[in-house]
């Protein structure tokens, strides 16, 4: 087992090299010329120069991404060229107010989404099944900027149920700025993941030992529980554990809108200044959080089934 | 074309009134798709027609949806948007779809080294934050429709090559092409003459996922300013719109959304019905 | 990447029926618990509006602010947001009447306006005494206790500008003016990595005289310097604590101005509150008639900041925004475009709808000059008198009125030429034979350019920014374009992107906008200024050696007569040369809610929200919806 883990993290460095080594090409190559931007309005040649030596931008490209390398595995990004705070300050202060409402939010989709797939799965073919599943595919169909326009506009001002736009540090006081974030974000999400989760229970409820459980004589509860429920336990894992990296970086739309000041909306202006530490950082970040997310799933798999063994 | 048409599974959708009428749903809108790219009709989709935000009326059918706030009709805007979601989703769905496939089905059946290489490149494409790559990727290919195609395909493909690798992994060991093998087929053909054909129903349902995720994401990219450049689209429209709503003129939001959403809704209706039809393990 | 084995995901068509039956029941439970706990999510949310501790019966203004704010150092290149929130602790040597139209600049921290030299080169300044830094533990000497500011601190900050590893912004400003300054810039920036910037250089134009003199020296007569020292760019800093803190400097506000920053949640928002240090600053005395008829006198003469404290609201999106003022919970707002024509009649006055609800509003004319751009270099749109031809055939066919009434409700001003209204120099009306739209004119110069009917003509590329409603004016311009037979092809680029392909000259014809930095109409002839081409501020990289002759002329001359009509005859020779036209100045449009008094919105300077009153006893905080 620990040399299974050591293989897959020798490969994830393999696939760090990758991401970083696109990234850079991407940004580096063909990003353009950023420095003229930071110098706005006017500008001479010589402060040209100047900056790109400041930004480390005058060396030859490999030696760019060498630095690129040794700040990953340092963890040490440098500064924003923008606001010239520390990367990682930024990254710090914006992880949280990203995960104050994307991880509510993917475990409450995964749970309610988990309902209506046993709802569905139970009632396969007929019309509840047909129902659920029309409702999901509605939702699935209209722009999540809709839903948040629309949502903000009518729940949070015409019926002001909701706060508007907000953040509060304390966590008392977040949620109630969070939880029409939250709301919209199930909404979205549900359709997918409750189509998911049903075809994972159908799959389920079918199966030998299922029915072997009946025959048996265990209670309703208890095959629901105990076979069935333990058994779809490995697609719902994975379906959390992929979406971990993604709860990191908040989400662009909800964070402007609602004025969470999370890591979608630090990223959306690197992103639009040419922030090219900011963006290098995210990235590399995201990125480790992918390759281990992967290499816990494995993990977590073997630990709930036995079936599975890691070699 | 005509055998898969009268195969099982094609009966079996065929009987599926729901996934028919979508069908027919989604035929239309290609036809309207269509005949706008034949220039037949809303082709004037950036003419003023009348004053700035007028309400809809039956006037003339360019006044149904009102018009927007430069005087142009909703409707027509609406109308032609159609000729670029399928134009987006179409290409970016099969470009996408088949360089999957390929790469996929190369990989699953040839395993080893090519296989190394091709979940390699996946997996690194996969760790890298989806929307740091588009906006990255539409640096070099540059704005507009292209910029978008490739930054799609050079996403979407991960999806099918996936699973696809995963199918062909399973039927590679399969009687019917160890059979063929002591034939003597070569590889190549085995791959794509027997092999390939059969995970046609997760290229299909692919091709269906795809095409819903181009329309809708470019909702995002048109919100980042990266969207289609010099035409209309639902997403620009709904862009454009997404002020107006607070004034209570909500045609442009309205329209564009509805139109999509006919749109998706059919599709997504009917790659379920599809995947249904499709799937082996049901009959 | 997977792990083989286990289970496949596949869908099954449901086969109904079966012992799966009695799994009704658990199901049936689970749904319902789920709906349960969405409701009951959603009605907790609809707790109440809770006020701080702190802020309750107190006097606290609640300002949006429409970006997320960067960096606090005020040399740092800034937004206007940027600059607003630090011109609340950081303040200047000099800054502008509160209440006297046009702009008059009056001292802040100097105690006088400054007496300059005979040959009108050298500045000498007098700090007010008894100003105190705001108290901060970087204050080590005095425990903690802000210090007095000194003629010292003036040079340090002004000094500042040269630190490239700051990331100074307006110090173009002053290249080539302050005697030994570009010397000592130069300098700094050749020194090796890593080597200690020299503070305590001598630079000869930055002279400390006593205590509370110093003095400037400038290269030659600068008219204008004055509003550059009204800039927050040189705002005082005190030195110990911007080297206490080091790169920290710049996500603190340790000036002199009324208010302190006490907290700061980025991307969200700021808190200040009244400094107890501050100064004893009074509410002005006089006023232009016009203002003082908006009864803007009341307070003459009283201490101000009237409020306790202020809290900048930060908005990413407009929708928020609008809500957030319309429910009262900001006190005052700059109406999006997109909303004013639900807020404003046709001649844009309020609709009665919030005059009723005594809502205040004032309509500023901004110093601005929004612009359609030419590359002079371009051997199509620049080089020749084909392509003047042309460009003017371009000026007569674009309709500014329709872009002004379609994105603007008609609020823009629309004028020919750099030089916006407000400034001297600038004429109201249509003064250019080439203000469109007039298509049988533009139809006739193409023809004369050789182009009849767009004949010949290439496409012609035109790069312009993505933000906000910048892609539908685009598509609005080529539309116009193309009835004149021009195929203007459209290129929406993010601002460095834009950035880079006007400063390297890659951009055949571009849209952009110039705010003033000042109010002189100098700040917009430079922009024309053959020396200053690109990567210059002339990002036309126009040149004609009259012009600059006449640009060198004024630049060194005082305001009057004879110095506007120079200006006059350097806006004549553009609107002929035609380097950039459609010139629009934009009107931006302030509301506020009734309990918020004494408002003269400016956006040339930032210093007047001390002078805002809270009114929390009149009872109404504006329209209740709550």
């Amino acid at each position: 087992m620990w040399a299974y883990i050591l293989r897959r993290l020798l490969y994830g460095v393999l696939i760090m090299l990758g991401v970083t080594g696109i990234i850079f090409l991407l940004l580096g190559v063909f990003g353009g010329d950023p420095v003229l931007a930071y110098l706005g309005k006017s500008a001479t040649e010589q402060e040209i120069l100047a900056l790109k030596r400041e930004f480390g931008l005058d060396k030859p490209l490999f030696a760019q991404y060498l630095d690129y390398l040794g700040q990953v595995a340092t963890l040490d990004f440098g500064q924003s060229w923008t606001t010239k705070e520390s990367v990682s300050d930024l990254i710090r202060r914006g992880v949280w107010p990203s995960l104050s409402f994307t991880l509510p939010a993917l475990l409450l989709t995964t749970f309610l989404a988990v309902c209506v797939g046993i709802g569905a799965s139970f009632f396969r073919g007929r019309a509840p099944d047909r129902g659920l599943m029309a409702i999901a595919v509605l939702g699935m169909s209209i722009s999540f900027l809709v839903y948040i326009v629309v949502f903000q506009y009518l729940l949070a001002y015409v019926f002001p149920i909701f706060h508007i736009h907000g953040y509060e540090a304390a966590l008392t006081e977040r949620w109630q700025y969070l939880a029409l974030p939250i709301i919209i974000m199930v909404i979205v999400g549900l359709g997918y993941e409750s189509r998911f989760y049903r075809s994972v229970f159908v799959e389920e409820v079918v199966r030998d030992h299922v029915t072997t459980a009946y025959a048996k004589g265990a209670s309703r509860y208890r095959v629901m529980f105990i076979h069935v429920l333990k058994n779809a336990l490995i697609p719902i894992i994975t379906r959390v554990m992929i979406s971990v990296p993604f709860l990191v970086t908040g989400s662009l739309l909800i964070e402007a809108f609602f004025g969470v000041p999370g890591l979608g909306n630090a990223l959306l202006s690197a992103i639009e200044t040419a922030d090219f530490p900011v963006i290098r950082a995210l990235t590399a970040l995201i990125a480790v959080i992918f390759v281990l997310s992967t290499i816990l799933n494995d993990i977590l798999y073997a630990v709930v089934d036995p079936r599975v063994r890691l070699e | 074309m005509n055998q898969l048409w009268n195969s099982r599974p094609m009966r079996k959708l065929r009987r599926d009134r729901l996934a028919m009428m979508c069908l027919m749903v989604i035929a239309l809108y290609a036809l309207v798709a269509v005949s706008v790219a034949l220039g037949f009709f809303a082709t004037e989709y950036d003419a003023r027609v009348g004053d700035n935000y007028q309400e809809p009326s039956a006037d003339s059918w360019l006044y149904w949806l009102g018009t927007d706030r430069q005087g142009r009709s909703i409707m027509v805007r609406t109308i032609y948007s159609t000729k670029i979601a399928f134009i987006v989703g179409l290409v970016t769905a099969s470009v996408g779809v088949t360089i999957g496939a390929i790469l996929g089905g190369i990989a699953g059946y040839f395993g080893k080294t090519v296989d190394d290489v091709v979940v390699y490149l996946y997996s690194t494409i996969q760790s890298i934050p989806y929307l740091i790559l588009l906006i990255a990727l539409t640096y070099i290919a540059g704005k507009g429709l292209f910029g978008i195609y490739v930054a799609f395909c050079a996403t979407f493909w991960v999806g099918p090559c996936r699973v696809v690798r995963g199918e062909v992994l399973k039927l590679r060991e399969a009687e019917y092409v160890s059979s063929a093998r002591a034939m003597g087929y070569g590889k190549w053909r085995i791959l794509f003459r027997h092999v390939m054909p059969n995970t046609m129903h997760l290229v299909l349902v692919y091709f269906a996922l795809l095409f819903v995720g181009a329309i809708k994401s470019e909702v995002i990219l048109s919100f980042l300013g990266l969207g289609v450049q010099g035409e209309p689209s639902w997403g620009i429209m709904i862009n454009q719109a997404r002020a107006e709503l607070i004034n209570g003129f909500y045609w442009q939001i309205g329209a564009a959304t509805a139109g999509m959403f006919g749109l998706v809704l059919c599709f997504n209706i009917f790659a379920d019905a599809l995947q249904d039809a499709l799937d082996p393990k049901s009959t | 990447m997977t792990v083989r084995g286990g289970y496949s995901i596949g869908r099954l068509s449901g086969r109904p029926g079966g012992r799966s039956q009695l799994l009704a029941g658990p199901a049936t439970a689970l749904v319902i618990l789920a709906m349960v706990g969405t409701t009951g999510l959603a009605a907790l949310a609809a707790g109440c509006k809770r006020v701080p501790e702190w802020e309750r019966g107190r006097k606290i203004l609640h300002y949006p602010v429409r970006a997320r704010v960067g960096s606090l150092d005020p040399v740092v290149r800034s937004s206007q947001y940027d600059t607003l929130v630090r011109a609340q602790s950081y303040e200047t040597l000099f800054s502008y009447e509160y209440l006297i139209q046009p702009f008059k600049l009056r001292p802040l921290l100097a105690a006088a306006m400054p007496e300059l030299s005979e040959d009108k080169r050298t500045y000498t300044i007098e700090l007010k005494q008894g100003v105190y830094f705001q108290d901060d533990p970087c204050f080590a000497a005095t425990d903690g206790k802000g210090r007095e500011v000194v003629a010292r601190d003036v040079i340090y900050s002004l000094m500042r500008m040269a630190d490239r590893d700051l990331g100074p912004g307006g110090w173009w400003l002053y290249r080539n003016r302050v005697v030994g300054f570009d010397a000592f810039q130069k300098r700094m920036n050749d020194r090796p990595l890593g080597a200690p910037f020299d503070w305590d250089a001598d630079i000869p134009g930055l002279r400390v005289i006593d205590r509370y003199r110093l003095q400037i020296e400038l290269t030659r007569p600068f008219p204008q310097f004055l509003y550059i020292l009204a800039m927050t760019y040189t705002a005082v800093v005190p030195r110990e604590c911007a080297q206490h803190y080091g790169d920290e400097f710049s996500s603190r506000l340790i000036g002199t101005g009324p208010f302190r920053l006490i907290s700061w949640t980025r991307g969200s928002r700021l808190i200040y509150r009244r400094n107890p240090t501050f100064r004893e600053e009074r509410y002005p005395t006089e006023a232009s008639p016009a203002l003082e008829k908006r009864g803007l006198l009341g307070p003459a003469g009283q201490r101000v900041p009237f409020v306790d404290g202020v809290v900048f609201h930060i908005y990413e999106q407009e929708q928020p925004m609008w809500l957030k003022f319309r429910v009262g919970d900001l006190d005052i707002v700059q109406v999006p475009a997109e909303y004013q024509p639900v807020v404003y009649d046709d001649q844009l006055n309020l609709r009665r709808a919030f005059r009723d609800e005594g809502l205040g509003h004032y309509n500023l004319a901004l110093l601005d000059f929004i612009y359609r751009g030419f590359n002079m270099d371009d051997p199509i749109v620049g080089q020749g008198e084909r392509a003047r031809y042309l460009r003017q055939a371009i000026s007569l066919a674009i309709d500014t009125g329709e872009i002004n009434k379609s994105f603007y409700n008609s609020a823009n001003v629309l004028y020919d030429g750099p030089i916006p209204p407000g400034l001297a120099g600038h004429k109201a009306g249509v003064i250019s034979p080439y203000r469109g739209p007039d298509l049988d004119k533009a139809r006739a110069l193409m023809a004369k350019a050789g182009y009849p009917d767009g004949k010949g003509l290439p496409p012609i590329l035109f790069e312009t920014s993505r933000g906000s409603n910048i892609p539908e004016q685009a598509e609005m311009y080529s539309r116009q374009l193309k009835q004149i037979g021009i195929k203007l092809q459209n290129n929406f680029n993010s601002f460095p992107e834009l950035q880079e392909k006007i400063k390297r000259r890659k951009a055949q014809t571009f849209g952009l906008a110039w705010g003033a930095d000042y109010p002189d109409a100098e700040n917009f002839l430079q922009l024309f200024y053959g020396p200053n081409e690109a990567p210059g501020s002339n990002n036309f990289n126009y040149k004609n050696p009259d012009y600059d002759k006449l640009y060198q002329q004024i630049a060194v001359m005082e305001p009057g007569p004879e110095r506007t009509a120079i200006y006059e005859k350097m806006r004549d020779i553009l609107i002929e040369d035609a380097p950039a036209v459609g010139s629009m100045a934009r009107t931006r449009f302030y509301l506020w809610n009734p309990r918020l008094k004494n408002v003269m919105p400016a956006e040339v300077w930032h210093h007047w929200i001390r002078y805002l009153d809270v009114d929390i006893d009149g009872g109404s905080s504006g329209p209740e919806k709550r």
